[in-house]
Parts: structure tokens; sequence; C-alpha cells
């Protein structure tokens, strides 16, 4: 296709296709582990990791894992403090990252509105630099999600046979939201800080509806995570949308159509 | 294969268990029953090692537990499982086959030994017809005799099983406990809890009735068999001795 031929379309294209397979992995264990909102509090502190390589003229990629790997394991801190209300250490850290990222960028005047692509993505902005940072954090991240893909099976679907069975459960689940806080980190510059969540859960659901393996509940969400990568790029080319909207509202036309064709299994769910 | 001599469990001030001191040994069914709180529960959570207790020694295949390894010499198939997401996206192979996970070690993926050893657990519990079948779609029965073949598909020494008897209705119980005597008569040895004090008399060759301490047991370290009346505590009176009947009954 002819808008392939331009470089920027390229790029976004490579980093768009690597977070549509990272993202929708990551997503069903935190469906499973029934911690959706966990992708929205680690993206709120992405965004103050952001705000602080703005300001201090880092990668905002780099700036904003390191946030959210912080942001992660202050999270497992918190849940042990909290075991009963664990939704709390959410909460909590979803605060505190939107609190310190007011700050930051009224410190940096809001950095002439460069803010807005890191919060509903970008294509023209992203630049060769951005890739190279997406692959170098996202596939090895891909890579460690796929070797503990049964470990983390058995975490989500039996925790307490998954201890009793000798595996280092908290050690993975540590592992695993370290994981996680990367993903987002290196997917919010294609899909923005607000909708990369979206990217992470939208296609566990259409996959649910669809597979009732786990296998091919995993297939079918990495595929429905491409579709609309693919889908959304070529709106927000042609429409001049930013790309995280079209994204994440293909993802969201594709749930309803799969929710109207499949109107049984939405009740079981 | 278990021992357990003298072991005290408190939560907080509320002691759970009192000076337990029990032995399993191969070829033995021990079942275990007591009423709520009796800390039946407790018991396999301080045997499996997922807690700790204060005090007492537990030996498993002859290693105190802190420093046994071999998890996967030992079958269990906790509470919980009865009461797992029924939406969960697997099939009854995925979930078998995920009980070797553990013993197939981290960074490993599965091979065709532990596809064959979860085929030939799920040809045990006779479900391997099912293989495929969401496990959401089964029936309570069904999904137990599942999650026993997850047990199985580490060829376990010895069944470790709570309340298995949870979400099965009066059909499927018997079922159950055909599969139960079936494996026995295999060779497994198990170790069963649960509050269906009659039920488990029908399948359990050694007998513990569990109140914070053992109240009754017909093996030879607790003479007498009707040492229950000891430590009876008023609350559970009545159950105990509905109990204590029937174990003597079975």
């Amino acid at each position: 296709m002819d808008i392939f031929q331009y470089e920027f379309m390229q790029r976004a294209l490579i980093g768009g296709l690597l977070v549509g397979v990272i993202c929708p992995i990551i997503g069903l264990f935190i469906t499973l582990r029934r911690m959706s909102m966990i992708a929205d509090a680690l993206s709120h502190v992405c965004l103050s990791g952001v705000a602080a390589g703005l300001l201090m003229g880092a990668q905002p990629v780099i700036s904003a894992s390191a946030f959210a790997l912080g942001g992660s394991l202050l999270i497992e801190l918190l849940r042990e403090k909290y075991k009963n209300y664990s939704e709390l250490s959410i909460a909590i850290i979803l605060s505190a990252g939107v609190a310190i990222a007011a700050i930051l960028i009224g410190l940096g005047n809001g950095f002439n509105g460069g803010i807005m692509s890191y919060l509903f993505g970008s294509i023209v902005l992203i630049t060769v630099e951005d890739i190279y940072v997406i692959a170098i954090i996202g596939l090895p991240v891909l890579l460690l999600t796929i070797l503990f893909i049964k470990e983390l099976f058995v975490i989500t679907f039996d925790e307490e046979t998954a201890r009793a069975g000798g595996l280092p459960v908290k050690l993975i689940n540590v592992g695993f939201t370290a994981l996680t806080a990367l993903t987002i980190a290196v997917s919010l510059r294609i899909v923005g800080i607000l909708l990369v969540s979206s990217l992470m859960v939208l296609p566990v659901a259409i996959a649910m509806q669809l597979a009732k393996s786990f296998r091919g509940t995993l297939v079918t969400a990495v595929v429905s995570g491409e579709i609309s990568v693919l889908i959304g790029l070529l709106c927000s080319f042609y429409l001049d949308l930013p790309p995280g909207g079209a994204i994440v509202m293909t993802l969201v036309l594709m749930l309803v159509l799969v929710l109207v064709l499949t109107p049984r299994r939405a009740a079981s769910v | 294969m278990i021992q357990l001599k003298d072991v005290h469990f408190t939560y907080g001030c509320h002691p759970v268990l009192d000076g337990i001191s029990l032995y399993v040994q191969e070829g033995e069914v021990v079942g275990v029953t007591g009423p709520n709180g009796a800390g039946k529960s407790t018991l396999l959570h301080v045997i499996m090692g997922l807690i700790k207790p204060q005090s007492g020694e537990i030996k498993v295949f002859g290693v105190p537990v802190s420093k046994f390894k071999d998890w996967h010499r030992i079958g269990y198939v906790s509470q919980r499982a009865a009461f797992f997401n029924r939406s969960y996206p697997a099939t009854v192979f995925e979930v078998v086959l995920s009980g070797r996970a553990a013993l197939r070690g981290m960074f490993r993926f599965f091979g065709r030994e532990d596809k064959r050893c979860a085929e030939e657990a799920l040809e045990r519990v006779n479900m391997l017809s099912r293989r495929n079948v969401a496990l959401g779609e089964l029936s309570g029965g069904q999904q137990q005799r599942v999650m026993i073949a997850r047990a199985l598909a580490v060829q376990p020494r010895i069944l470790i099983m709570d309340e298995p008897t949870n979400g099965v209705d009066a059909v499927n119980l018997v079922e159950l406990s055909r599969l139960l005597k079936n494996l026995h008569d295999e060779g497994v040895t198990m170790m069963l809890v649960s509050h269906e004090s009659e039920w488990l008399s029908s399948l359990a060759s050694k007998r513990v009735c569990l109140d914070r301490k053992i109240c009754s047991c017909n093996c030879h370290y607790y003479p007498g068999e009707i040492r229950w009346r000891d430590c009876m505590m008023s609350r559970q009176e009545k159950y105990s001795l509905d109990c204590a009947d029937s174990l003597v009954r079975g």
C-alpha cells in the first residue's frame, strides 16, 4: 500500500504491530487475575514519567518505564499492606501518578502541548529512537511472558494449588506486574497513556466471547489486537485522527459486533 | 509418608491445631472429619507447607516439610478448586496439563511426556472423551473429576483432597466414591478431608475426627478410639457425637 512508503507510517506500523501482540497477552492475564484496573493505574504513573522525561530532557519512554516499574513495585507492596482491600493499592498509585504528573506538567508550563501526543498517541511524531526503545524493552517483555505462560496459567487458575505445587508464586506475581508496567510504557507512544489499558483489555473481552480454550483465547486476543492496530492506523492516516482513539474505537466496534453475533456466550462470561 | 508430631498452630491467640500427631502410611486412605472451624483445612495447609506451625514436627516422605522440594510426589486438590472461576477460558485437557507445570520446571514448555501423562490421568477419571470441552460447561461432579485428574497428572504417590464433595450432587457423589475406591485399588495413598463424616467412613481405612485436637481415631497410637469425650467442646457437642457415632459405625 502507498501509505506504507512513508517512513513515519513504517515506524508506526512496526511499533503498532509489536504492541498489538504484547498488550493482549499481558491483558489476558491481567483480566484473569481480575486486576484490569492495574493497567489504568500504571498508565497514569507513566504520565508522570513522561512529564519527568520531558522536563529533564530524557527519553520519555525510558523515564515512563522507570516510573511504571517503581509504581508496579509499590502496588505489590501496598497489596501486602491491604490484603483484604487490594484494589486500594491501585487507587492510591493512580492518584499519586496523576498528582505527580500535574505538578511536573505545571513546572514544564504544559510542554507547549507536546504532552498531548503521549495522551492519545501520535503516528507522525514516532521517531526511530522510539522504535528502538519499544523493541529493546518490548521484545524481552514478550519473550519472558511467553516463557512463563504455563506458570501464569496455573497461578491465575488456582493460586493455592500453584503454591502447594512449589511454584514461586510471589516472585512470579511481582515479575508479572513489572512486565505489565513495561508493556504500558512501550505502548504509550502508539495508543497513548489514556487508552493503553483498552488495548490490553478489549481484545481479551472479544476473545473470551469467541474462544473456549486458553490457547484459542490467547490467539484470538492477539489477532484482534493486530487487526485493530492495522485498521486504526489506516483510519488515523486517512481521517487525520489520533491513532489511540482510532485503534480503540475499532476494538469497541469489533466487540459490539461479537456481542451481537454471540449473545448466548455473552450471558455466561 | 506423612508424619505429624505434636503440631500446634494458632491464628493470633486462637488455637486451631492443638497438639496434632498423625501418620499417613503407604496404601492407606486417611479420612479427616470434624465440624466447621475444627482446623481440617489448616491441617492440610500445614502439611503442604502453605502455612508454618508455631511448634511441632512435620515430615513428608521422611523430610522436614520446610526442606521438602519434591511437591510433585503429592497430588493436591484444594477446597478452592470447587469454587474456581467457571468462565475461565480453558479446556479440560489444558487444565489437567497445567498440573504438571511445577514438575516441568520454569523456562520449559510442555512436551510429549507431559501430554501423555495428562491423557493418562484423564483416562483414569474417565474424562478423556471430554478433553476438548470447556471446563465451565461440565457439571460439578465432572469438574471435580477434572481437578483430581490434574492432581494425578504428576503421577503422585499420595493424593490429598480438601472437601472433595463440595459442589457435587448426590448422584455424582456415588461416582466420586467409586473413582476414589478405584484409585485406592490402583495403589494410590489418600488423605481426604471432609465434613461429610458418613461419606468419609465409607472410604477411609483410618478415620480421624478433628476438633482442634484429634477427638477420635481408629489407629493404634490413639488407643480406645473414644477419646473424643476428653476434648469435646460444648458448642460442637452434637456434631461431634454424630461424627464419632458414624466413625464407630464405619
